[in-house]
């Protein structure tokens, strides 16, 4: 498939599509529909910034629909599938590095302000399931 | 900036993310850095974000779903081949599409050339063009390079900047706007309906050589910037590249 965006994008929207879906199936099969999908339509946006957008827009809608298929997966992903939906997608959005901080917020319908609070909000729920899960808290590092 | 706020808007902060850097949020961690009850918090989230990044650096596409992707591609260009292909009325289509492909690679690839940092914020103050009524500005019938003091009195704006040449250029109106709140002094002038305005540079993540400008053009608006150290001047009108290049080089 001839998709207009470099392998080191389509890995970090790969890792964005894995924090959404929260397992390694899902993900993969959410990512191939999104390309498959958002191939044709990928040649109508002028830079590379509405390219990565508009992907994070249908990788998001699949996600939505996605269905876990409980497999062993890695510990971030699991902790990001106890997020709430758009915690999950504002967070995944930052650290998958695809968009700056401003036109993340434009993909996401938010404002700066409300993506803040939306990220406060979804660290100190990953934070909570990171620990749940059994990774160690932060204190010893602060 | 207010505690509360370098609270919300440190938060879209990520280290170590390239672009991830936007002017209010870079203001919102130094505010935080050096607020007592920000710090800790600042600290935490950021040992939370190294960890976290890590770990999502680790992930990597599988080749196997690359592959996959692959022979979809591979599969659907087997189907048909050649001159079939050409043949097919979705053939010309693809043939039609390709050539306006082609020259709009050419504009992309211009636009990239021709692209700057801080762009994207200055284009949205040309967009200020069509959102400003004259009810907004203030009525002030002056030359261009009096109002430094009015800005300032009026104001307390202490960035107002023309080059050389544009001084004397008589005004119709002036107000300052904040956009991302950051300050922006926009002045009217009645001269082929040229609107200037005056800026500071790292407020809008502007970053151009000195007195060097850049000229972009921004539906029926065209638009030249320019930086002097940290204060920036930028010139529009309803017109052409070049009219704007002829009304620039009459300037220097």
């Amino acid at each position: 498939m001839d998709l207009p965006i470099s392998t080191e994008d389509l890995t970090r929207l790969y890792r964005f599509t894995l924090l959404l879906t929260g397992d390694d199936v899902a993900a993969q099969q959410v990512f191939y529909d999104a390309c498959v999908e958002g191939a044709g339509r990928l040649g109508s946006y002028r830079n590379e910034d509405g390219r990565l957008a508009f992907m994070m827009g249908i990788l998001r809608q699949k996600a939505r629909t996605a269905t876990g298929t409980g497999c062993e997966t890695r510990v971030i992903a699991r902790a990001f599938a106890t997020l709430p939906e758009e915690e999950r997608a504002v967070l995944a959005g930052l650290y998958s590095g695809l968009l700056p901080a401003r036109l993340l917020a434009e993909a996401m319908k938010l404002s700066l302000e409300q993506m803040g609070r939306t990220l406060k909000s979804a660290r100190e729920r990953l934070e909570r399931a990171c620990m749940e899960l059994g990774e160690p808290s932060l204190e010893p590092s602060l | 900036m207010k505690s509360e706020e370098a609270g919300i808007l440190m938060r879209c902060h990520c280290p170590g993310l390239p672009g991830t850097e936007d002017p209010r949020i870079s203001k919102a961690v130094k505010a935080a850095e050096k607020d007592p009850a920000l710090q800790g918090e600042l600290a935490r989230q950021r040992a939370l974000d190294e960890r976290q990044l890590n770990a999502v650096e680790q992930v990597m596409l599988p080749p196997a779903l690359l592959a996959k992707l692959d022979a979809a591609h591979t599969e659907g260009a087997r189907k048909m081949s050649g001159k079939a292909v050409l043949l097919q009325p979705v053939g010309v289509a693809i043939l039609i599409g390709a050539a306006t492909l082609l020259g709009w690679g050419g504009v992309s690839l211009w636009n990239h050339e021709h692209s700057f940092p801080g762009e994207d914020n200055v284009m949205r103050m040309v967009d200020e063009n069509d959102e400003t009524t004259a009810m907004e500005m203030e009525p002030k019938k002056e030359t261009a390079g009096a109002l430094n003091d009015w800005f300032f009195d009026k104001y307390g704006f202490e960035d107002y900047f023309l080059p050389a040449g544009f001084e004397n250029y008589q005004t119709a109106g002036a107000r300052l706007f904040k956009q991302d709140d950051e300050p922006v002094a926009q002045v009217a002038i009645p001269d082929h309906d040229m609107v200037f305005f005056s800026f500071k540079a790292e407020d809008f993540g502007l970053n151009l050589p000195n007195d060097e400008w850049r000229i972009f053009k921004d539906g029926p608006w065209i638009a030249a910037v320019q930086q002097h150290d940290d204060e920036s001047f930028m010139v529009t009108f309803r017109g052409s590249r070049q009219e704007m290049e002829d009304l620039l080089k009459a300037k220097k």
